[in-house]
């Protein structure tokens, strides 16, 4: 009997050991990295959204900047709002958070006409109507992917005669885009007919204007301050070899165009004026009214930091800012 | 000449022997059930596994809800009317919300997952003070409740920007910086207003450049 009891007392003590290790490690196993693994996982989506958000804007804050100087504005406002995320996450507990700008990995070009004037190229004391922003087609230029291409029409200036956009890819396809005001040139609407080798030849489309502007988004096919829609840029895959406006004259207002090439030694980002393919030469300056290039960053390099008393993460992000 | 044990000689060390084995697994028990761990959970006033699940669940609602480009959170905490005070079509300003449903995809989420299953919640918008020693600021979105000891908490936050606008259906084209974060003009809760250009939005401008703030929605689920 007092075998057994001694054999009974040592499988007791030896279960209570055993009890006690499960339960200690179910407590304090990994239960503080799981909770913190959902919240690393926000702050690097979100960051990465707010970079990407940043670098868009001020790729379009001032188009005389020079490359150095859109590299410093954006480390400059990353800094900032790297200043204000680490004072949210400091407000709900012990974590330290940062996002700082590396460098640009990638540079693209801002074909912009920034004030009010005909779709037109000015040479000299006149004006061509029949032109190219994009032209790739010689052999020492590359075909450029198309990040942005925006429309802000001024309809008040635009004629009810058609003017005519067309963009054709590496692949030969195209789409033609014509514009004009209805109502013969007196209507309150910008007419937008779509045609091209991508599209079944839809109807014409009548996108609605406000205080006399209508903005396009000719990527995605909408209008910004309308419900129309019609076939985008987006249908045909790029590269894109050419966009070419014939009869600019018929169409008054502004655009903004990036693509991802640019004025380096490496990269030509080329136009036709009318006079054959060249390299465009024409750099921003203030109170240029004609059509200019800028240099904006199409892909750049963010280090992203979260540290906690549990978790220590640092890594570093490519963010591509426009999505061809 | 020594005497034979006899059966009552027996009986008393088996009794002996009894006791002794009876103290020793006694004492073993005694010290087994000394020696558990105490947990979270041993009190059973918290069930660990519970929260787990909870804390799970709010935080993928908020990932669902906030892990998309077309920024439905950011148009949650800018989907404010200035004539209520509040968010728009919510109850009151006090409550937010309260227990009625939140708006879109995120308050359909909450429904499914917390409402059907009889847990509460409260949201709430926290956001940085235009001026830095104040500390951060908060408004209730959906209040429902003091939360229990045993309630799980999960956030996620947006960056919201200059040039972005109001998102409720009577709202304006004006811009976020443009509005006034007072409730009332030159009132004795801000003193220093100065003036009251396009109405009434709790969220200041609270950094330099094109970021406007840094909110953050965080649910309280018990």
């Amino acid at each position: 009997m007092l075998v057994g009891a001694v054999t009974l007392a040592i499988i007791i003590l030896g279960l209570s050991v055993v009890v006690n290790t499960v339960l200690f490690t179910e407590n304090v196993g990994t239960g503080e990295a799981r909770v913190e693994a959902p919240a690393i996982e926000e702050f690097s989506f979100e960051a990465q959204k707010s970079a990407r958000s940043l670098m868009l804007r001020l790729n379009a804050a001032d188009r005389t900047d020079t490359l150095p100087e859109v590299n410093t504005r954006i480390s400059d406002q990353i800094t900032t709002y790297s200043d204000a995320a680490a004072r949210s996450y400091a407000s709900s507990g012990t974590v330290f958070v940062d996002i700082a700008y590396n460098e640009s990995l990638d540079e693209g070009t801002r074909i912009v006409q920034g004030t009010d004037r005909k779709f037109t190229y000015p040479d000299g004391g006149s004006n061509v109507s029949d032109w190219d922003p994009v032209n790739q087609g010689l052999a020492s230029r590359n075909p450029a992917d198309l990040g942005w291409m925006i429309l802000n029409v001024d309809l008040r200036n635009t004629s009810g005669d058609q003017a005519t956009l067309q963009i054709t890819s590496e692949a030969g396809e195209n789409l033609e885009y014509q514009f004009n005001r209805s109502g013969g040139g007196n209507g309150p609407e910008l007419r937008v007919d779509v045609s091209g080798s991508a599209v079944s030849d839809p109807d014409p489309v009548a996108c609605g204007s406000v205080s006399g502007r209508v903005l396009l988004d000719l990527r995605t096919g909408e209008a910004f301050s309308s419900d129309c829609t019609f076939d985008g840029i987006n249908e045909i895959d790029g590269p894109y070899e050419r966009i070419r406006i014939t009869n600019g004259d018929n169409l008054a207002g502004q655009y903004d165009i990036i693509v991802n090439e640019n004025d380096s030694s490496s990269e030509v980002i080329g136009y036709d004026d009318g006079s054959g393919p060249k390299a465009w030469d024409r750099d921003c300056t203030s109170g240029d009214r004609g059509p200019c290039i800028s240099p904006v960053v199409w892909q750049g390099q963010i280090d992203l930091t979260y540290r906690s008393t549990d978790v220590n993460f640092a890594t570093v992000r490519n963010i591509t800012v426009y999505d061809p | 000449m020594r005497r034979q044990p006899d059966s009552d000689d027996r009986g008393q060390a088996f009794t002996l022997e009894g006791i002794i084995s009876a103290v020793i697994v006694l004492t073993a028990l005694l010290y087994a059930l000394q020696a558990v761990v105490i947990t979270p959970t041993t009190g059973g006033t918290v069930d660990q596994g519970v929260r787990s699940e909870l804390q799970r669940q709010a935080d993928d609602i908020l990932s669902i809800a906030g892990g998309d480009d077309d920024g439905r959170m950011s148009e949650l905490t800018r989907n404010w009317s200035q004539s209520r005070r509040t968010f728009y079509g919510a109850v009151n300003p006090n409550i937010g919300f309260g227990n009625q449903r939140l708006p879109g995809e995120f308050g359909t989420l909450l429904n499914e997952t917390f409402d059907s299953r009889d847990r509460q919640y409260n949201v709430v918008m926290r956001y940085l003070p235009k001026n830095a020693s104040k500390g951060i600021q908060q408004t209730a979105i959906a209040a429902r409740g003091t939360p229990s000891d045993s309630s799980v908490t999960a956030t996620y936050r947006v960056t919201l920007y200059d040039n972005m606008t109001l998102t409720s259906p009577t709202a304006g084209s004006a811009e976020l910086w443009q509005y006034d974060t007072c409730p009332t003009v030159n009132g004795d809760d801000c003193p220093d207003s100065e003036s009251y250009q396009s109405g009434y939005y709790p969220v200041p401008n609270a950094v330099d450049g094109a970021v406007y703030n840094v909110v953050e929605i965080r649910v309280i689920v018990w």
